[in-house]
């Protein structure tokens, strides 16, 4: 499973990345949408996980973004931003069960990985 | 038509707590996502000392850091959550402006991330203090830099400098490369301006607005 995590808190997606490596999950990170945008070209990926608010472009507009380089792509959202709004535009874009807030618990998120992996999420 | 403190605390106050508090609340997320993440790493490594790999005390020394600097993120924000809070209980008092500055950019600092604006806040040489409402100062702070930013292109840099002007009144100057928005109408600003006897001048190139002080 090639799992690619963008946040723009360095330090989050950095360390969760490194926490995924040890229970055998191949992530990697981007701190920025461009970045991100970027890896597409360079590796194949099967799900992204996204922070809703990030600067220049949110998750749901990056999410649009890589489905139209990668159209396979499978997306989890990731938020610290508990609104209704925020919840149910989250929702809309990937169904319930792959909507997470933050803090999240790893084996909650390797959970939804394998989850996404098997049922192709709503997409 | 001029409104009365206590018009415009029911008119704007909640919208104002409302979206700073989602602002701060966003901020302490992440804080918490983080210290989450590094927490369960030392947990990680911890786990394979106790399976015979041996603990590297330098990576585990690095971690105990970024959580600690987390909880100093944290704290400063739990701080300014916590003079935003009390920020009514004086209807009048002298009010150190760059201070208030400081206080209105990091209740809303997420936002001004979310566009990717850079802000620049020169502190004057001098102390320069306003006399008024710190809540209603800081609505007013607000209302411009976000009305500022609003349309501002993705890495802008906006300057903010506290000056006394050579009319000897207490200015607040907002300065970027770029213009700000044409339509600079700020209905709610527009109000509290009355309460600091203050106005707000903006330049021909729409790219200076000045806060000048009243009182």
């Amino acid at each position: 499973m090639q799992i690619l995590l963008v946040d723009d808190e360095k330090e989050l997606v950095s360390t969760l990345a490194e926490r995924l490596g040890y229970r055998g999950i191949d992530a990697h990170w981007a701190a920025t949408p461009n970045d991100a945008i970027s890896m597409l070209s360079d590796q194949n990926y099967d799900i992204a996980v996204l922070d809703v608010q990030m600067p220049d472009m949110n998750g749901f507009e990056l999410k649009e973004q890589m489905e139209g380089i990668c159209p396979e792509l499978k997306f989890i959202f990731m938020t610290g931003h508990g609104s209704e709004e925020c919840y149910y535009e989250g929702c809309s874009h990937t169904g319930e069960a792959f909507y997470l807030v933050k803090p999240v618990e790893i084996d909650s998120l390797i959970e939804k990985l394998n989850k996404v992996m098997l049922d192709g999420g709503k997409r | 038509m001029k409104h009365t403190a206590q018009e415009m605390i029911t008119q704007y106050g909640p919208a104002y707590f409302g979206r700073m508090g989602a602002s701060i609340s966003h901020d302490i997320k992440n804080c918490l996502a983080i210290m989450n993440e590094n927490a369960g790493l030392m947990s990680d490594h911890l786990m394979m000392a106790q399976k015979g790999t041996p603990l590297d005390i330098e990576r585990f020394s690095e971690i105990v850091q970024r959580i600690e600097k987390q909880i100093a993120r944290a704290d400063g924000i739990v701080k300014s959550l916590n003079n935003f809070s009390h920020s009514m209980d004086n209807p009048e008092q002298q009010i150190d402006l760059d201070e208030a500055v400081g206080l209105a950019f990091g209740l809303g600092a997420r936002i001004i991330a979310n566009r990717n604006i850079n802000i620049n806040h020169t502190q004057a040489a001098d102390k320069l203090y306003v006399n008024g409402s710190l809540f209603f100062l800081l609505f007013l702070i607000w209302s411009i830099l976000e009305k500022i930013t609003e349309n501002l292109a993705s890495g802008a840099l906006l300057n903010i400098s506290s000056i006394k002007d050579e009319n000897k009144q207490v200015c607040l100057s907002f300065q970027c490369e770029q213009p700000f928005a044409s339509d600079f109408g700020l209905e709610a600003s527009g109000r509290t301006l009355d309460l600091f006897q203050a106005k707000l001048v903006l330049d021909d190139q729409h790219n200076r607005a000045d806060l000048i002080f009243g009182n």
